[in-house]
């Protein structure tokens, strides 16, 4: 499929209005709407709790352990337990304004991000719906509450692609577990100690910089235009090229051009509504540096490449006759190549 | 800041010996220069590199020799003070800051962040682009709602290598 598509994708969302409106008795027995209720539970649901994630890699792995206090409907507050590098750093989330107060370098970032609207989130909810049919699991007890589980698994392919876990009462997603095409485990995620409570105390989601603390803003929303905002840029990055190949049921879902490291570049998103696909497009000479990544030499035509794995996804980047491409997805590395050289 | 971090500033960085108000002024620089990002990069892959072959090379020191050691330096603690001393003799100390001086200068004049006539544009790191895919994904339903934070991005993040 390719931005062609989009149309198609436009008219799936309106149906997926279903989404923004207060969930039916009779769609709540379905596998899908308790899939839209996990995704809307933290608007409802406050809580505090310990949650791990394990991304997994192809060299080793990377673990999270953090201590969530979340005030609905959108005030998180992240606390590190581990690892120790990231010790006592914290993140107050209020709304898309993020503060991270990073206590090993006395630094405290403000982000500025991207507001997600309801509205690109249903079509991306619906474009889920289309690639993926949800399968109940088995019933389980997580972190002492009963949870009801669901496969997701791929329309095209037959593939499970992921797992969650939903508290049955709040369906909270308690657990989730993200598989590669083959099987293995690509990521998981648990919660651990959680408690229902909205009582919590008043300094909790405080956004004010610590006495001493270096307060620095990082404006991620303005660093980048969507292609839609009609803003002019003489720097701006060539027209995109289609890919002539994606997996079966991606559809483009966002144009940018964003500034990396001063560089602007064009950004198309793909997704199937679980995996994703990034192709970053410019017409300088800068494909991506792989210093400090072990990086796999491979050939794009009669062009040499990098690829690249980084937990579950891969990279793979090259200097082509006129731009630099760089594909990040978590995509198989034969997708992610047959990819490519549809692109030229 | 000047148009590019000097790799003293950098390697300072790298290794945490900032001071927080320069700590943050490298790393806004960095967000917006792939030039200096390049040469961060290249000097955590240094680290990483030696790190690892210290590791590789790794050899366990006899206990016997490690005990010759330790007689052998005890008594020479105080010789050694003296000859650090002796180092602030004007006959010592001015041919070497001449030589420290020579050094710098000439690493001044081969430097290309000195020349100012390099304008073609440096790699940037394979990490911006992973953090710029994570960030863009906020809106799938089933993605984490929360890009890596400056602290957990893929540009500072190491993999834990699995036991063999």
């Amino acid at each position: 499929m390719n931005r062609r598509s989009l149309p198609a994708l436009v008219c799936a969302s309106a149906c997926a209005f279903a989404f923004l409106l207060p969930l039916n008795a009779n769609a709540a027995d379905s596998a899908l709407a308790l899939l839209q209720a996990g995704v809307r539970a933290p608007l409802t649901t406050s809580y505090t709790a310990q949650v791990e994630r394990i991304h997994f890699g192809a060299r080793g792995s990377r673990q999270t352990l953090v201590r969530i206090e979340h005030l609905a409907p959108n005030a998180t507050r992240r606390t590190y337990l581990a690892p120790e590098a990231f010790y006592g750093n914290t993140i107050v989330q209020r709304g898309n304004r993020r503060y991270e107060c990073d206590r090993h370098h006395h630094r405290f970032v403000i982000r500025v991000e991207h507001d997600p609207d309801d509205l690109s989130t249903a079509q991306n909810f619906a474009l889920l719906a289309r690639n993926y049919r949800a399968e109940y699991g088995q019933d389980e007890m997580i972190a002492g509450y009963p949870v009801i589980s669901l496969s997701l698994i791929n329309r095209h392919t037959g593939e499970k692609t992921m797992s969650i876990w939903l508290e049955r009462n709040t369906h909270l997603i308690l657990s989730k577990v993200v598989f590669h095409r083959d099987g293995a485990v690509a990521s998981e995620m648990r919660f651990e100690k959680l408690r229902y409570t909205n009582k919590l105390p008043a300094n909790t989601f405080s956004t004010s910089a610590p006495s001493g603390y270096i307060v620095v803003t990082n404006n991620v929303a303005n660093r980048s235009q969507s292609a839609g905002s009609g803003e002019t840029d003489t720097n701006k990055p060539p027209t995109p090229i289609d890919p002539h190949f994606l997996p079966e049921g991606f559809a483009l879902i966002q144009t940018t051009y964003p500034t990396l490291q001063g560089v602007p570049f064009l950004h198309l998103l793909y997704s199937d509504g679980i995996r994703s696909l990034s192709i970053f497009e410019n017409q300088h000479n800068t494909p991506a540096g792989v210093n400090g990544f072990h990086a796999q030499s491979v050939k794009i035509g009669e062009r040499d490449a990098q690829l690249v794995a980084d937990g579950a996804n891969n990279l793979l980047t090259w200097q082509g006759a006129h731009s630099s491409f760089t594909l990040v997805g978590d995509l198989s590395k034969p997708e992610l190549l047959k990819i490519a050289n549809s692109l030229r | 800041m000047t148009p590019h971090c000097s790799p003293e500033q950098l390697v300072d960085y790298v290794n945490g010996e900032l001071a927080a108000a320069a700590d943050a002024e490298v790393y806004l620089h960095m967000a917006d220069c792939s030039f200096c990002h390049d040469a961060y990069s290249s000097e955590l892959s240094l680290r990483e590199s030696l790190h690892n072959f210290g590791k590789a090379t790794e050899r366990e020191l006899p206990a016997s020799l490690a005990d010759a050691i330790r007689q052998a330096a005890t008594p020479q603690r105080r010789v050694s003070m003296l000859n650090w001393q002796s180092f602030w003799r004007p006959r010592i100390a001015l041919p070497a800051l001449g030589g420290v001086a020579s050094l710098a200068l000439g690493v001044l004049l081969l430097s290309p962040h000195s020349s100012g006539v390099s304008t073609s544009i440096a790699q940037i790191s394979a990490a911006a682009f992973l953090d710029r895919h994570t960030e863009a994904m906020v809106t799938m339903p089933l993605a984490e709602h929360l890009s890596a934070p400056t602290f957990e991005s893929a540009a500072t993040l190491q993999e834990t290598p699995d036991e063999e």
